[in-house]
């Protein structure tokens, strides 16, 4: 294997699955996709792995929420009624219910939006989120400064609605 | 010149600037206040964002050794979905039990050779009682909550460590199960392992999404797990005396319940987790009582052939793979990345 794909491994594995957590919301999901990234780059030995990694590890990403898409289209086919109303929150689920409120607020986020924040929290520079996106390097910071403040709006939104809720 | 826009606060904040830009902008910053006024409201931004995302981030572990991933995949690429069912059979053989393997594939090795990797394998899957399964929860959840206390792993007995690789992975395995006292295990584990509950659990268990433990009485082939799940178990130390040493196990997952054969004392069965909730069970034969264990050659070679030309496997479905003198056999869907992660943990 080429050397510096083992330290790519060491120094991003955990920022990938991170960004790939962020599309699956499945931990396993996730590490699985990053692995199988891995595994591709081990083959393919692109030139630059970082960046091949996460372009290879957002399009997996898709073709999983397609495939999870048609099967929620599937089960709700099959139960035809709503799901039943969330229970009250306690204090062991708030870790879950504000990590549901972070992914209620990025998926409020227009697609280019969100990639570029996750890309950024993954530790991609603007160069590599620039290459990845196709954006103009210059557009990055613009559009990760959007990006920033419809999530933490999307997230503030989305806890006052659950507050009138309760 | 004019005021500086959000897209260049958070590329000066990001460290993200060209240094002539940087320059411009502090230039700015330096001389108009509601810029800098602007400066901190993105730079609290951007910290409440970061935060955010780090309320859904998910639980760090750590990364399976590089060369683990290594190995044939799929054209696609795609995984299969790990809900699907999977029996695993592995089966390591050694000394005799190995060599007839080997002959018979074209693999012979000498015997001290064989010694060197862990003896007698065979893997399968879980049968938890149905009362204990809950559909909402993990596969490992349920076998943490399960009565079967996890003794300390022991280190598989290799000839070549890697030296170049990433510390293992962190058990998956709640470790407060390891904390357990061995005494109860016996009667609760047998309780709940019997293959007469193992069915309905395994029903239950696919429902949940999980890889999911076929029992053993649904394997369609006489293989070693499906006895090997009804044997007694045994404690560690017990199986230490029998073996000589300590079993051999996978390194870095919990070692889950040790079982031996009643018909063949010397014949110890480790079960463990992996990722993915996937039980392995890892069965050894003491090399010692490997002169007395001679006489079962004729079945276990038996059993090697059933298992080996079982009927009414299509090829998605049954692989058996050779690692070195490893004979990996996999009964069941079992994605390919995860026997390679099998394999390369194995290894």
């Amino acid at each position: 294997m080429p050397e510096d794909l083992a330290e790519v491994y060491r120094t991003t594995y955990s920022a990938l699955v991170r960004f790939l957590y962020r599309k699956v919301w499945d931990a396993e999901r996730a590490e699985d996709l990053a692995q199988e990234a891995f595994a591709r780059a081990l083959v393919h030995k692109p030139d630059n792995p970082r960046g091949w990694l996460f372009v290879v590890a957002a399009n997996m990403a898709r073709d999983e929420a397609r495939r999870q898409a048609r099967e929620r289209r599937h089960l709700t086919l099959l139960k035809n009624e709503p799901e039943p109303a969330a229970p009250a929150p306690d204090e062991t689920l708030s870790a879950e219910l504000e990590r549901d409120r972070v992914r209620k607020a990025l998926d409020d986020l227009t697609p280019r939006d969100r990639e570029v924040l996750l890309l950024w929290d993954a530790g991609q520079s603007y160069d590599e989120i620039a290459s990845q996106t196709g954006l103009a390097k210059g557009a990055v910071g613009t559009t990760l400064a959007r990006a920033r403040r419809r999530l933490v709006e999307a997230f503030e939104k989305g806890s006052e609605a659950e507050h009138v809720a309760r | 010149m004019s005021h500086v826009d959000d897209g260049t606060l958070h590329a000066y904040l990001d460290g993200e600037l060209t240094p002539v830009e940087r320059e411009r902008t502090e230039g700015h910053l330096a001389a108009c206040a509601a810029c800098r006024a602007r400066l901190n409201e993105e730079r609290a931004l951007i910290e409440r964002a970061g935060r955010l995302l780090g309320l859904a981030a998910p639980p760090e572990r750590a990364a399976p050794p590089l060369h683990s991933l290594r190995g044939p995949r799929r054209g696609s690429g795609l995984l299969i979905p790990l809900a699907w069912a999977a029996v695993v059979t592995l089966a390591i053989g050694v000394g005799w039990y190995a060599r007839g393997a080997f002959l018979m594939n074209g693999t012979a090795r000498e015997p001290e050779q064989a010694r060197l990797d862990t003896g007698t394998l065979a893997a399968s899957t879980p049968a938890v009682s149905p009362a204990t399964t809950r559909p909402n929860e993990s596969v490992e959840d349920q076998l943490a909550t399960s009565p079967a206390p996890a003794p300390a792993p022991a280190p598989l007995g290799r000839a070549e460590p890697r030296r170049d690789q990433p510390p293992p992975p962190a058990s998956v395995v709640d470790g407060a199960a390891a904390s357990r006292g061995v005494a109860d295990r016996e009667e609760a584990d047998q309780r709940l392992r019997t293959p007469a509950a193992a069915p309905a659990a395994a029903k239950t268990l696919q429902a949940a999404g999980n890889v999911v433990a076929v029992a053993p009485n649904e394997m369609k082939d006489d293989s070693i797990s499906r006895e090997a799940a009804a044997w007694p178990t045994v404690g560690a130390k017990q199986a230490r005396d029998v073996l000589g040493e300590d079993p051999g196990v996978i390194p870095g997952y919990a070692v889950g319940t040790l079982r031996s054969n009643p018909a063949d004392p010397s014949q110890i069965v480790v079960e463990q987790r992996v990722g993915g909730g996937v039980v392995v069970l890892f069965e050894r034969r003491s090399e010692m009582a490997a002169g007395g264990a001679r006489r079962l050659v004729p079945a276990a070679r038996g059993r090697e052939d059933s298992s080996l030309h079982a009927q009414g496997y299509t090829s998605n479905e049954r692989l058996a793979r050779y690692v070195r003198s490893l004979r990996i056999e996999i009964a069941g869907t079992l994605p390919a990345d995860s026997l390679s992660l099998l394999l390369g943990l194995i290894k």
